[in-house]
């Protein structure tokens, strides 16, 4: 009894201090990109894609410590569908670009 | 004897159930992160006609703000699945009731930046890029108030009912709910405020 209470113990301080990096790490990756949008140092090709990486980093960091995704077996249908759904985001983000792209007739005026 | 094992066998069902419960979650909110991508993918198509606007169109820092008052509340919520695993049903009410208050501090916000918004006659009707950008911002607020709401439900559940197997079943829908919220601010906040203000 005394043992399992100390290994219980042991397990939730690990839980904890996984959150707090969580936090941490989500608090940071918000203010980087801020920061730099805010001074302006660089191009703002290389800040876009500053923006970019953080999001994907801090949406990965999300999953796996607040949503608890992991990688085994018990989870592959969970992964299996957000693989599915980021295909199908993926599609329509790159296709509908290229279609605005090339009408180029009042809906977009991208360069 | 019978008794006994038909009851096993009905947990072991319930356990069974509680999973597919879980994935069948996990795909509403796969299909919810498809709607929210097609919102903000109208939204940057429609963003370069915002060169009518000022360049400071967004208060970026009030939005940072927002942002960090819903990463905490993200952050809270996490520590209701330690209070659950040691039982502790107030421990669970206090921080759910904390959670509570920052979701509607960053709703608070999100209203108050829209009337703002309202208050300089930049109306939804005005534009294709304000209309976009308000269904966007609009369906994130109405998800989290869903959320809220589903928050006060629960609080009452565990309040009336304990923390039976099936009330834990939604607290743990309402962590990935909230949690997958916080997932599409951080892309509305990157691609919407940051790239907005450029």
């Amino acid at each position: 009894m005394f043992f399992l209470k100390k290994k219980y113990n042991l397990f939730k301080s690990i839980e904890i201090q996984k959150n707090f990096l969580g936090l941490l790490i989500s608090l940071v990756l918000t203010f980087i990109p801020f920061y730099l949008v805010k001074k302006n140092f660089f191009s703002n090709f290389i800040i876009i894609s500053i923006i970019i990486l953080c999001g994907v980093l801090q949406i990965f960091f999300h999953l796996f410590i607040f949503l608890h995704l992991q990688f085994n077996k018990k989870n592959k249908w969970n992964i299996i569908s957000f693989i599915f759904s980021l295909i199908i985001i993926l599609t329509l983000i790159f296709f509908s670009f290229w279609i605005m792209k090339n009408l180029h007739f009042n809906t977009s005026i991208l360069d | 004897m019978s008794i006994k094992i038909i009851k096993n066998n009905n947990e072991l069902l319930n356990i069974h159930d509680e999973e597919n419960k879980k994935l069948g979650f996990w795909i509403y909110l796969m299909s919810d992160f498809v709607i929210f991508a097609i919102l903000i993918l109208t939204y940057m198509i429609l963003s370069p006609h915002s060169f009518l606007f000022k360049k400071n169109f967004f208060n970026l820092p009030f939005v940072l703000i927002e942002t960090i008052v819903l990463l905490l509340s993200s952050f809270s919520y996490s520590f209701i699945f330690n209070s659950m695993r040691m039982k502790n049903i107030k421990s669970i009410i206090k921080w759910m009731i904390c959670t509570f208050i920052l979701g509607f501090i960053f709703v608070f916000m999100e209203a108050y930046e829209f009337i703002h918004l309202i208050k300089q006659n930049y109306i939804p009707q005005k534009n294709a890029f304000l209309s976009s950008f308000f269904t966007l911002i609009g369906t994130h607020g109405i998800h989290i108030i869903s959320g809220l709401l589903w928050m006060l439900i629960l609080i009452f559940q565990i309040i009336y009912k304990g923390l039976t197997k099936l009330v834990s079943m939604r607290i743990f829908c309402l962590s990935m709910f909230w949690h997958f919220l916080d997932i599409i601010w951080i892309i509305i906040f990157s691609v919407v405020y940051l790239m907005g203000s450029l």
